[in-house]
């Protein structure tokens, strides 16, 4: 997902989210998981540009969420570190976190049978 | 006393790329091997030699074909504009695959990754300046599917159309008509019948209430046409197709 179309849909989201909170908003808090392999300070650029003018007055904060994967064969659980993977690699999953599939292996056995058991999503809180 | 909202953004993303077309067809069977891919790539084909922009997604994270049918390879580049515009096959045709992602590797995904995986697809699927996506399905009525019409039912109802794709084999037309009333209750439209691979019988061929939309004769060439836009619509199956389209587009 490209920081832009994410920032959009995050944006567009929040408007939502606020509009369902009993109290006035007055934090946006974007969680993304590593996995998504985002560019940070794009997204916040993007956010700090828009978000006063969907929400003014209100703050945002990005949070990010480091890989866990659990191997379904061994049940070996380890934090992927992201570093370790290619360009190639890192752009695809950027993409389509589920391509990790095609790249990553568990350390133990060798299966690519995993399950991403955190910081593959995004997530919007608003906070009133 | 905090007050605190969350959610999920993709959906809003989901929204955005597809308030872009126009029109969605969704192509389905759940039968595996009655040619869903064959029949989008040659409905991609003749709508683009209609001159309607068409887009086709490939949502088979287990064995994504379409792009073999059009010759697209595994690795192209990718313009990133919004998410990511998809691949210029010919004039008026683009595709978005899996595979651009993951290459030709089956990508062992269990239910919620299936849902996930298509979810981003949508997500990050520009479709700008398309008017028809038809959207290719893997066999069954799953997670994929399920998904796919709870989606499709949020936002975009009221352009979304879909085609039930059968042979006249007694056995895909059993499993065809025992699962079209969930189709059309999951997805509050009524399922157009195409008949591939057909005989000589199945213009006739009646599924229940539901309309036969056209028969796809066999056709040898096809597989030696297939990789090839340009041979591909010099087949019988094409000309067929052209037929269909010519039936169901909107006037």
């Amino acid at each position: 997902m490209h920081e832009a179309a994410i920032a959009l849909a995050v944006l567009r989201e929040a408007e939502k989210l606020a509009k369902s909170l009993a109290a006035k908003p007055k934090l946006v808090e974007v969680v993304v998981g590593e996995l998504q392999n985002i560019d940070i300070d794009v997204l916040s650029e993007y956010l700090r540009m828009n978000l006063r003018e969907v929400m003014p007055g209100v703050e945002y904060r990005i949070t990010t969420e480091p890989p866990v994967l659990r191997c379904e064969q061994c049940s070996h659980e380890w934090r992927l570190d992201m570093s370790e993977l290619s360009p190639d690699a890192r752009e695809a999953i950027h993409f389509l976190p589920e391509a990790l599939h095609a790249y990553v292996r568990c350390p133990k056995c060798g299966s690519r049978d995993l399950k991403v058991v955190r910081g593959r999503e995004i997530r919007v809180r608003v906070y009133g | 006393m905090v007050n605190v909202a969350e959610s999920d953004p993709r959906l809003s993303g989901v929204e955005y790329q597809l308030s872009k077309v126009e029109e969605v067809i969704i192509v389905v069977s759940t039968k595996g091997g009655v040619g869903k891919s064959t029949l989008t790539a040659l409905l991609g084909l003749a709508l683009a030699e209609k001159g309607v922009s068409t887009g086709l997604l490939d949502v088979d994270f287990a064995s994504p074909t379409l792009h073999v049918i059009l010759g697209v390879p595994a690795r192209v580049e990718l313009e990133e504009v919004m998410g990511v515009k998809p691949y210029k096959v010919i004039d008026n045709l683009y595709i978005l695959s899996p595979v651009f992602f993951a290459g030709e590797t089956s990508l062992p995904l269990r239910g919620e990754e299936d849902v996930d995986a298509l979810l981003e697809l949508f997500t990050i699927g520009n479709w700008e300046g398309v008017n028809t996506l038809v959207i290719d399905t893997p066999p069954g009525l799953g997670d994929t599917q399920l998904t796919l019409f709870k989606l499709l039912r949020s936002v975009a109802a009221d352009k979304t159309r879909v085609i039930a794709v059968t042979t006249p084999s007694r056995l895909s037309i059993k499993s065809l008509e025992r699962s079209l009333p969930l189709v059309e209750e999951l997805l509050h439209k009524k399922p157009i019948i195409v008949v591939n691979m057909a005989d000589s019988f199945s213009p006739r061929l009646r599924v229940k209430e539901y309309v036969v939309a056209g028969a796809i004769r066999l056709d040898d060439r096809l597989e030696e046409a297939v990789g090839s836009p340009d041979k591909l619509r010099m087949t019988e199956a094409y000309k067929d197709v052209a037929a269909i389209v010519d039936k169901i587009s909107r006037p």
